[in-house]
């Protein structure tokens, strides 16, 4: 159990199991639902075209609007989740994607289509999957990066059954008859959000705070410091404008910024995507280039996502070790030079076997980079700011989406060769795996001397052990690697600055739902 | 001989009709309603298709639609250069099988080679691709499709709503068919339709097009429809696929999955508070509401005695 703090109620630990697992049963077929329905809707384009007379390009828009809204809200979710709780948004982020799609299937024109299927869909989808990390990365802190890979595996286990599914709708029913059951299991996504229990701060009601004295110190004027703070919150209305929580109550965290290693992986993320989703999107094309006959050039797609089933929650396990924990960024950055060096590699294979084996290589570096993103970006900024940090990760990261493999196809159409896109990819991811390796390793090197000192001081002054604990350290080292310099020169008054917003936030209460920003899973010596 | 020089020479094809007494046509051995064949009689032509190509060029095959009974003449002309030793065997070939051994002689004088192959036609089996062979250096071929004409369609694949009507038209270009059968596929059988066995079905046959009309379509109407347009010798048609798509039937599935949701749904919130009410209740009974810092620093089980005495004193007098 935490530390007790001088004037401070002690946070709620993340439970690690129990519940956690079935919130992670959420967050799976979230995952899934998120990133497999762009490409399960691409199976009903072929009867999108007859029926309304347009071009492949024109159905294909659908799915881009979808990714567009997934990456492109990232900061709105992040607002509205910090303003309401996350379960509040995921029941509406549900209700939303499945009223697209059932109002879709009653569209008489393409534009109709776009808005219904496209946008409200694609919000609704965005409004669900944020969340749900979020929670994940509460409900989880030691085994976080395991639960980080079983719930990104969702992503190619729905990939390669909601498409045949999709399929099948459509050969029985038409895509209109399709689209209104494929609405009826978005609504699925509201039964992911019913399961997302919030964990409650401890001073949330009178079950709370009898559970609270009984895990107080004995000290009575600890005891006195939490009630005083327990009943001059209650007889504020609301608690959450008042003047001292203004500041840690942000809709918008844009102080992340302030975090060089946020900043590094954000970068290092966007040059990653530029370059990740290409080699899939082409391989089967390339494939069918070489002489490869259909059927088994969709085969390769379906090796990809076979591996990448088992890649991720394997790699999640490998995360999880004590060995790599403390180096997640670094693993993460190996994962992503590994995934380049698959595509600069394979790049002249010529014959099917080669093509295999690049699928099953690219499979497996795949599903390490995928299970791994949001660990370490959960373990760069923490869990107070991961709302806001996804959010703004997610928008950046559209642009890249939006650059990346259109320009791929343009080169492919330019230049007629396969072989300059897969060196392109490679060397994207090369260049983001070095770059990231290089920054954190150049960072941690400048900070150790300082927060070396800055540690013993922060003891003295304090008189308590701040989280040296041999889990926090764990959890603490990516995100103590770059500090800004802002930060970095008075690490004592952030101290305090830390514990008195602790000690505020923990004071912040929501008048109707349980769910506030107020615990901290892993402290943090310093923002 | 090896190293047989051919010269190329162009080949001029040219059609030689020549009048044969006619082949009358057994009106019997049909079930026509209507024998056309009656105002043919006496009017069957052979039909004589012939290939003139040289020894190295690989000349286009004929295509050859018959249509009615009757005799077919197919030849070959090769040219080759006098140099070109003789004899040489020729034979004909239908689908890749012999069926004329004859060894020809050929006249070496004029430079031309000739092969007649007579036949027939009188019903399917007789159609296929007869190919005349020259064994030359290298083989010398001229290939004849000898077919029933077929049949053109718009779409062979139509899907339309619940609902729609759908007309299906069939063209047999300038061929026209004795009659005309629709048929749709039940369970893997043809099931003929007519305008007398239902009333969703519609059939309107005019010359060298027909067409069928399905009025108000419903799901069980996804089948393959065949359309086949009927000559003396045989029949050719084709199959359209139609798919006839239901909004209303996805409805129930729909509607299940909604209930499942919902019974989901509430079955999670009613079970997270009760939990909770639970919860509450059993803290309520080890602490009561509007605990005092006193009271919490006196929490000995002193307090707490001091508390039930009084209530089983309540009791006591109440008793």
């Amino acid at each position: 159990m935490g530390h007790s703090k001088p004037g401070g109620c002690p946070p709620k630990e993340a439970p690690d199991g129990g519940w956690g697992w079935m919130v992670l049963i959420g967050c799976f077929m979230i995952t899934g639902f998120s990133y497999a329905f762009p490409k399960a809707v691409s199976v009903y384009f072929k009867e999108l075209m007859h029926d309304f007379h347009i071009g492949y390009s024109d159905t294909a828009w659908i799915s881009s609007i979808i990714l567009a809204m997934l990456y492109g809200t990232g900061p709105l979710c992040s607002i509205v989740v910090n303003r309401f709780s996350c379960r509040p948004v995921m029941l509406v982020g549900g209700l939303l994607a499945s009223s697209g799609m059932i109002l879709a299937s009653f569209s008489v024109n393409i534009t109709q289509l776009y808005l219904t299927a496209g946008v409200v869909t694609g919000l609704g989808l965005a409004l669900n999957f944020q969340p749900s990390l979020i929670m994940l990365g509460r409900y989880f802190d030691k085994k976080r990066p395991l639960a980080n890979g079983l719930a990104a595996a969702g992503s190619p286990v729905f990939l390669s059954a909601l498409s045949p599914f999709g399929q099948v709708l459509l050969d029985y029913y038409g895509w209109r008859g399709g689209f209104l059951i494929m609405g009826g299991l978005l609504l699925n996504c509201c039964t992911c959000g019913a399961v997302m229990r919030p964990l409650e701060s401890l001073t949330q009601n009178s079950k709370n705070k009898s559970e609270a004295k009984e895990m107080l110190p004995t000290t009575s004027l600890e005891l006195e410091n939490c009630q005083q703070a327990v009943t001059r919150n209650s007889t504020k209305d609301g608690g959450r404008k008042s003047g001292t929580n203004k500041k840690s109550w942000k809709l918008l965290d844009f102080s992340v910024f302030q975090n060089r290693s946020f900043v590094i992986y954000t970068i290092s993320k966007f040059i990653l995507v530029l370059g990740l989703f290409v080699p899939p999107i082409m391989i089967v094309n390339y494939a069918k280039d070489i002489g490869v006959p259909d059927t088994e050039a969709a085969f390769l797609l379906s090796i990809i996502g076979f591996i990448d089933i088992f890649a991720r929650p394997l790699s999640g396990v490998v995360a999880g070790l004590d060995l790599v924990r403390p180096r997640v960024a670094y693993f993460f950055s190996f994962s992503m030079l590994c995934n380049g060096l698959t595509d600069v590699l394979s790049a002249r294979a010529a014959t099917y076997t080669g093509l295999v084996a690049f699928c099953v290589f690219f499979g497996v570096t795949y599903g390490m980079v995928g299970a791994l993103q949001f660990e370490v970006l959960m373990d760069i900024v923490g869990s107070q700011k991961f709302p806001s940090a996804i959010g703004l990760l997610l928008l950046i990261e559209a642009f890249a989406v939006l650059i990346g493999p259109p320009s791929a196809g343009h080169l492919v159409d330019a230049f007629k060769n396969y072989k300059l896109i897969f060196y392109m990819a490679g060397s994207e991811l090369i260049l983001s795996a070095v770059f990231l390796f290089g920054a954190f390793y150049l960072c941690l090197k400048q900070n150790q001397p300082k927060n070396r000192k800055g540690r013993q001081q922060a003891e003295d002054v304090e008189g308590e052990t701040v989280a040296m604990g041999e889990n926090s350290t764990v959890q603490d080292y990516t995100g103590d690697l770059c500090e800004s310099p802002l930060d970095e020169g008075s690490l004592e008054q952030s101290l305090s600055r830390v514990q008195k917003d602790q000690r505020d936030d923990c004071n912040v209460t929501d008048a109707d739902s349980g769910d506030t920003e107020c615990f901290e899973q892993h402290e943090k010596t310093s923002l | 001989m090896a190293g047989l020089l051919i010269k190329q020479t162009l080949s001029v094809i040219f059609l030689l009709v020549s009048f044969w007494d006619q082949v009358e046509s057994d009106s019997s051995q049909y079930a026509t309603p209507e024998p056309k064949t009656s105002t043919d009689v006496g009017n069957h032509l052979p039909v004589v298709e012939t290939i003139h190509f040289s020894g190295s060029s690989r000349p286009k095959p004929i295509t050859v639609n018959v249509t009615k009974v009757t005799k077919i003449v197919l030849s070959c002309n090769l040219t080759l250069l006098a140099t070109h030793k003789s004899p040489i065997t020729g034979m004909w070939e239908k689908d890749g099988n012999k069926i004329d051994k004859r060894e020809f002689d050929f006249d070496q004088n004029t430079g031309h080679l000739f092969q007649n192959y007579e036949f027939d036609f009188q019903n399917g089996s007789d159609a296929g691709t007869y190919t005349c062979v020259f064994d030359t250096n290298p083989k010398s071929e001229g290939r004849f499709e000898v077919q029933i004409p077929p049949v053109w369609t718009k779409n062979m694949k139509e899907i339309r709503s619940d609902g729609d009507h759908i007309n299906l038209t069939c063209k047999s270009d300038q061929y026209i068919p004795l009659y005309w059968i629709w048929s749709k596929e039940v369970k893997g059988s043809k099931v003929t339709l007519s305008n007398e066995t239902e009333d969703q079905y519609y059939i309107y046959s005019i010359g060298n097009k027909s067409s069928l009309l399905i009025k108000s379509l419903i799901m069980d109407n996804t089948t393959y429809y065949h359309c086949d347009a009927v000559y003396e010798v045989g029949f050719s048609g084709l199959r359209i696929h139609l798919k006839v798509n239901s909004l209303v039937a996805a409805v129930i599935p729909f509607v299940c999955i909604v209930a499942e949701v919902l019974v989901l749904v509430i079955f999670i919130l009613v079970c997270e508070r009760k939990m909770k009410q639970k919860e509450d209740l059993a803290e309520g009974e080890k602490f009561p509401e509007r605990l005092t810092t006193d009271e919490l620093l006196d929490s000995t089980e002193n307090g707490a005695r001091h508390r039930k005495v009084e209530s089983a004193s309540v009791q006591e007098m109440q008793n």
